[in-house]
């Protein structure tokens, strides 16, 4: 029989007032194997600890029972003061006499009472048996993957590779870079995207302990927090990257143009391309699905006038295998089609954009060259109607949340209008705006008094082309209670955001959970914001939800600091109340092995018999396998049967 | 559309008058490795003075009598040894030398061996057609399964590409008459290549061998190239047979 | 798909056939990657149908016709080099 000690504490007034502990006290004391029992105001003060310890040491204590609060808020404090003590950690346990007895019976001392000496005499039995156990513990593979290369999963790889650890860094596109290098000039100071990004850019690509695998997808994953194993699936780019030098003369030569994606289809770009001038890597990439073809190879001229041969027709996807202990999932998103708004005419009119194609005609690497033209007969319209909110918070028929930056770079979209074009006109029409950051709000004010924009609040029910070709926007002023329509040149609407195409392959195969939308959930909305709750996955920028890039770099250098953090430690500690199996027992039927739900029982051939084996690493203790094992050969760690029955027995006598 | 102009394709100045109409069936691949030839010889614009064409017998033996540079018809299995002859006579003369099967392997594989092991600077396009196309469809080294009625065909066709690099050719490739780019690029290569090159050009007969087996005519023999072959660059040249239940391996094998 | 014109060029080119070279192995209409030419339904003195011309806008001068013939008997020039406003999608 051990010597088990009890502490009754009285929280205050929150378990002494319904709790009669004094009387608590004189029953246990009685109970077998209870060496001592006292009762303390807070036993989680400093004084509370003192006397803990000092008690373990006196009366030779080998188990701890602690009747508290929740184990979710002082079980840690006690195991490690038990640890602090000499006793094992494992050997403190928490009755839990606050939550789950004082505060449901304040009407009913004597019952209470009752309940909490019942409640302490089933953990003292539990802690009779308990046995002494360690962490387990797994080494920390320190290379952290980073999928996605926009402006969350640089600056991620940026922190963790300045922090000393490896970083690999995967991309789908053939450059990094993400959306933000699309972008014009970002609100609400108007630097340009381009000048405050590639400087990263480039010191992704110099720096020693980054790998960029552009054009690269992830394929699979498996294994757990400190030791994944990935499979990324690196398309090939018929261009090898080494002897590239970027001349340039394949593309004047090259026959077939197709749109380009940089550019969001306003202009042409050819079968073989740099995405633009500063991509990283620096190589350009054959686009097989325009290329005439290479079996046969049809035309052949790019390899004609490469003068570094750079051009490999025959090069093949590549798997790469690497093991990396975290990850930062950074996919970014896609703009809603305005191909699903039918009022708005599905995309079918010209003129009509959306925000990233408004965003292109703005740059000054656009295809205009920054001038704002029509697509239809390269005029500069001189009235353009900017919409808000299309697709966004509209419950009934697209997507209920609010994309958060519209009405941000709508009123940006506007000003800079007003800045090329000084005698155009510009109408936006918003339902709210919601301008929630530093200097938002005086960015917006600017637009509507400085730049005259004017503000129509209200929704634009349908954009048409009248018989003269003119647009038409239909759309009510509800602060005057009118119908409104405009003739206007060209309309521009601000589409919702949503989680980018093939993300939600991706997460699905990273078995992170992820809302309705396809944006991943986090752990905690307050206090776990940058990670997943599968262990070793955080997350960065708008995969999560929609953010603008102060947010998504916030986010990122946030996953980065937890990324670091876990990798500090040399080895991973994980719980050990896991599931063990008696191998002499174990028939190996394998039903435990598609039971289990985090992939930790596999079926293992022992002096030619079958086993299943438990992976502690990935076991969480959840118990779906020692339910249904027929021959009970798997048992839990300090939940045995025996003392499952025993603590049954205490509670109902 | 221009229509019915004779000489006006701009290869035709490296063609004899008179030559066109080819003798070849219909879609056959001697004519579009003989295309691929003169294109290369014009994109990498070598002096026509230096380049001698040497062939042997059969179909492929009128490819010296169509083209209009320095060419020697020889008689059976003599191709090699006469191109050898003007290399030593003439060392800065490319020679060229268009061989099958019958030239090749059946008979004068011993010219090419001595070739490859004296390190004679010769480019050897060889046209596998898998048979012996003029004396009646017979079974040759080559053939990659039966053919022939009366017996069957029990021996594993010849591997080219392994006999070449085992006698010391520094260039070994393979391709079919598909992949004619790629050829091109190949015989851009072997022009510049100081050894005995090597080039195998599958292009089953399509009289007698295509339209029997399991490749088809024509456009069907170019689907089959499309579907059972595989690019390989670098195979080692052991596992070059060719089983037609398998895909044929094609690339460049050696280049030293 | 219309787009703004960025000064990109790309060539088109012109397909020169001579029909009665031809032999009618087919290769060119098949193997043609912007299906500019198909089988005519007329004879060549020979007797076999030769390649027409079906879309001589879609020609970019590629020269694979002219590779894969046996015959001698297509090829293609270049006729000009047109600004890119619009591609096919």
């Amino acid at each position: 029989m051990k010597r088990i000690g009890v502490f009754v504490c009285w929280c205050g007034s929150n378990i002494a007032e319904t709790v009669d502990v004094k009387k608590v006290v004189e029953v246990i004391k009685k109970y077998p194997g209870v060496a001592h029992a006292e009762d303390y105001i807070f036993v989680c003060s400093n004084p509370g600890q003192k006397l803990v310890q000092e008690t373990i040491k006196e009366k030779r204590l080998d188990s701890l029972v602690i009747a508290c609060c929740s184990p979710t808020l002082h079980e840690t404090t006690f195991r490690d003061l038990s640890r602090l003590t000499g006793l094992n950690p494992y050997q403190c346990e928490i009755a839990n006499i606050r939550e789950q007895c004082s505060w449901v019976h304040k009407d009913n001392k004597e019952e209470a009472t009752r309940k909490a000496i019942k409640i302490i005499r089933t953990i003292v039995e539990k802690a009779n048996q308990n046995e002494s156990l360690e962490p387990i513990s797994t080494p920390v593979t320190r290379q952290a993957l980073v999928i996605g290369g926009g402006i969350a999963g640089i600056q991620a790889s940026l922190d963790i590779a300045n922090a000393g650890y490896e970083v690999l860094l995967v991309e789908r596109n053939p450059s990094i870079g993400g959306h933000m290098i699309q972008l014009s000039e970002t609100f609400p100071t108007l630097d340009c995207s381009q000048c405050i990004l590639t400087p990263k850019m480039v010191e992704v690509s110099r720096h020693p302990k980054i790998r960029v695998l552009a054009y690269s997808e992830v394929q699979e994953i498996s294994g757990y927090v400190g030791n994944f194993n990935v499979k990324i699936l690196k398309k090939p780019r018929y261009v090898i990257e080494d002897k590239c030098n970027l001349c340039g003369k394949c593309v004047d030569v090259c026959p077939v143009a197709a749109p380009s994606e940089f550019d969001n289809n306003l202009a042409a770009r050819k079968a073989i391309y740099l995405p633009f001038p500063q991509a990283i890597p620096a190589t350009y990439t054959i686009d097989i699905e325009h290329c005439p073809g290479f079996l046969p190879i049809a035309c052949g001229k790019c390899a004609d006038v490469c003068e570094p041969q750079a051009i490999d027709f025959d090069m093949r996807p590549e798997i790469i295998e690497e093991k990396v202990g975290a990850i930062v999932v950074a996919t970014g998103y896609d703009l809603y089609s305005p191909k699903n708004i039918g009022e708005y005419g599905n995309g079918k009119y010209e003129d009509v954009m959306d925000g990233m194609q408004f965003e292109r005609l703005l740059s000054a690497t656009g295809p205009t060259g920054g001038e704002v033209r029509r697509l239809s007969d390269n005029k500069v319209p001189k009235r353009v109607v900017f919409v808000s909110c299309v697709g966004s918070r509209d419950t009934e028929h697209h997507l209920p949340y609010c994309s958060k930056i519209c009405c941000m770079y709508m009123a940006k979209h506007a000003m800079l209008y007003k800045h090329k074009v000084p005698d155009g006109e510009a109408i936006v029409f918003y339902i709210d705006t919601r301008a929630g950051g530093k200097g938002y709000e005086e960015f917006v004010t600017r637009t509507q008094e400085e730049d005259k924009v004017i503000y129509i609040r209200g929704k634009a029910s349908k954009i048409f082309k009248n018989g003269n070709g003119k647009l038409i926007v239909w759309g009510a002023d509800t602060l005057l209670g009118k119908q409104v329509e405009v003739e206007c040149d060209m309309v521009v609407l601000s589409m919702a955001m949503v989680p980018s195409n093939g993300a939600k392959d991706l997460i699905s195969k990273l078995k992170i959970p992820s809302d309705a939308y396809g944006f991943v959930n986090e752990a905690h909305p307050k206090l776990r914001p940058v990670e997943s709750i599968s262990a070793g996955f955080y997350l960065a920028g708008c995969t999560q939800a929609p953010k603008d890039i102060p947010e998504t770099v916030a986010q990122a250098s946030g996953a980065a600091s937890k990324v670091t953090d876990l990798f500090a430690e040399e080895e991973l500690k994980h719980e050990p109340i896991v599931a063990a199996v008696d191998e002499d027992l174990c028939s190996g039927c394998g039903i435990c092995v598609p039971l289990c739900p985090y992939d930790a029982r596999e079926l293992e051939i022992k002096d030619e018999k079958r086993i299943a084996k438990v992976n502690e690493i990935l076991c969480e203790g959840c118990g779906s396998c020692i339910s249904a094992c027929p021959s009970a050969a798997v048992q839990q760690r300090n939940f045995k049967d025996n003392q499952i029955f025993k603590m049954v027995d205490a509670i109902l006598s | 559309m221009i229509e019915n102009i004779e000489g006006t394709h701009p290869i035709d100045s490296l063609l004899r008058e008179g030559s066109i109409p080819f003798v070849w069936c219909p879609g056959c691949g001697i004519g579009t490795v003989v295309n691929t030839f003169v294109e290369t010889l014009e994109k990498v614009k070598i002096d026509l003075g230096k380049v001698c064409v040497s062939s042997g017998i059969g179909c492929t033996g009128k490819v010296a009598d169509y083209l209009k540079i320095n060419c020697c018809n020889e008689s059976h299995d003599n191709a090699i040894k006469c191109a050898v002859k003007f290399k030593l006579e003439n060392p800065e003369t490319k020679v060229v030398v268009f061989l099958n099967d019958a030239d090749f392997i059946a008979s004068g594989a011993d010219d090419f061996i001595e070739a490859g092991k004296k390190g004679v600077e010769l480019l050897v396009i060889y046209i596998n057609n898998f048979i012996y196309i003029i004396s009646e469809c017979k079974v040759t080294p080559t053939t990659p399964f039966v053919r022939t009625l009366d017996d069957e065909n029990l021996e594993l066709p010849f591997n080219i590409p392994h006999l070449a690099k085992l006698c010391g050719a520094r260039y070994v490739a393979r391709w079919t008459t598909l992949h004619v780019r790629r050829l091109m690029y190949s015989i851009t290569d072997a022009l510049e290549n100081p050894g005995l090159a090597v080039i195998e050009v599958i292009s089953p007969c399509l009289m007698y061998y295509a339209t029997d087996g399991k490749i088809g005519e024509t456009i069907d023999r170019m689907r089959f190239f499309h579907n059972n072959t595989v690019i390989k660059h670098g195979e080692p040249t052991e596992n070059l047979d060719i089983r037609l239940q398998d895909k044929i391996i094609m690339g460049r094998f050696v280049d030293k | 798909m219309k787009f703004f014109n960025n000064g990109m060029k790309t060539p088109c080119g012109e397909i020169h056939i001579v029909k009665d070279r031809c032999k009618g192995c087919g290769f060119c209409v098949t193997y043609c990657p912007m299906d500019v030419l198909e089988l005519s339904d007329e004879f060549n003195t020979k007797g076999y149908h030769f390649p027409e011309v079906k879309n001589p806008e879609n020609c970019i001068n590629c020269g694979l016709c002219e590779m894969l013939c046996p015959d001698f008997a297509i090829w293609s020039t270049l006729k000009e080099e047109k600004e890119v406003i619009e591609v096919l999608t």
